[in-house]
């Protein structure tokens, strides 16, 4: 049941991240009509994305080394899913710049993502600090 | 429910008499919290056996099939695994937040989250714990949120 709530977050977040980019790029190169079968490709790779986010998170890192070698795997995951389906949807060209294009829009999704996950986190901290400090104000 | 605290006279011991009707969940979940508090555990460290008092653990730890409690006096060796020692003292302040740990609510001054997605709590003794992912929303099914 907890796999399944986390990989419904993930996906959530990954999809509306995708979509942030999706619409950042369609406004720069000022497209009047979105493609044909957009939306199902947006919701295709961020199911796919947010399956292998779901996997790599159901297991915690042990200490700072350890998560920054697993953040850079899973990064380097979502850049291969990403580039597969920009060449399986015809988002890029699989030469150097449409590769880098979509490496930057993965790392541009990635720190939204993390970013509003830690966000999420600070808060949720937040309120269970006031809770102690409410419950047990008079503990030494 | 009303709560009546008296001033025992000179030379009277402290007592605690329930009176009540039916003995209902409510009444014997504070009986058990009462008894737990006053139950002593026993600390072993190098060839000393040392009473202690389990309001005043920090935390628990399994190392290598071992359980240790953190006190502000030491760490003892108890003899006991983490899961006897949740089931012993249920109405406690005791939390598991990991599989190897289990800390004391009371003893946390504050917590946040930590670079690998994982939460961290400052204990009252500046010890920090790491509390897992999956057991935050105990934490705060604990404290009530």
């Amino acid at each position: 049941m907890n796999v399944l709530k986390n990989f419904i977050k993930w996906f959530l977040y990954i999809t509306t991240g995708i979509l942030i980019v999706c619409a950042v790029v369609f406004m720069l190169y000022d497209m009047e009509a979105l493609p044909k079968n957009t939306l199902w490709h947006i919701l295709l790779s961020g199911f796919l994305t947010a399956l292998v986010t779901t996997v790599f998170a159901s297991k915690e890192s042990a200490g700072k080394a350890e998560a920054i070698i697993r953040y850079l795997l899973h990064y380097a995951s979502m850049c291969v899913i990403m580039i597969v389906c920009g060449h399986w949807f015809g988002w890029l060209n699989l030469d150097f710049g449409g590769i880098m294009m979509m490496v930057v829009s993965v790392l541009v999704v990635y720190v939204l993502v993390l970013g509003s996950h830690y966000i999420i986190d600070v808060k949720q901290a937040d309120e269970i600090n006031r809770k102690l400090k409410e419950k047990y104000k008079n503990e030494a | 429910m009303k709560i009546i605290i008296e001033t025992p006279k000179s030379g009277q011991e402290d007592e605690i008499i329930v009176r009540c009707r039916t003995l209902d969940d409510k009444v014997l979940g504070l009986l058990a919290a009462l008894k737990a508090e006053q139950s002593e555990l026993t600390g072993y460290m190098d060839d000393r056996i040392v009473k202690l008092v389990p309001k005043e653990i920090y935390y628990f730890e399994s190392v290598d099939n071992k359980v240790f409690a953190y006190t502000g006096k030491g760490v003892y060796e108890v003899r006991k695994k983490l899961y006897e020692i949740e089931q012993q003292y249920p109405h406690m302040d005791f939390l598991r937040i990991s599989k190897s740990a289990i800390v004391n609510v009371a003893k946390i001054a504050y917590i946040r989250p930590v670079f690998n997605g994982r939460f961290e709590a400052m204990l009252k003794n500046d010890e920090k714990i790491v509390i897992s992912r999956q057991y935050v929303a105990e934490l705060k099914k604990k404290l009530g949120i």
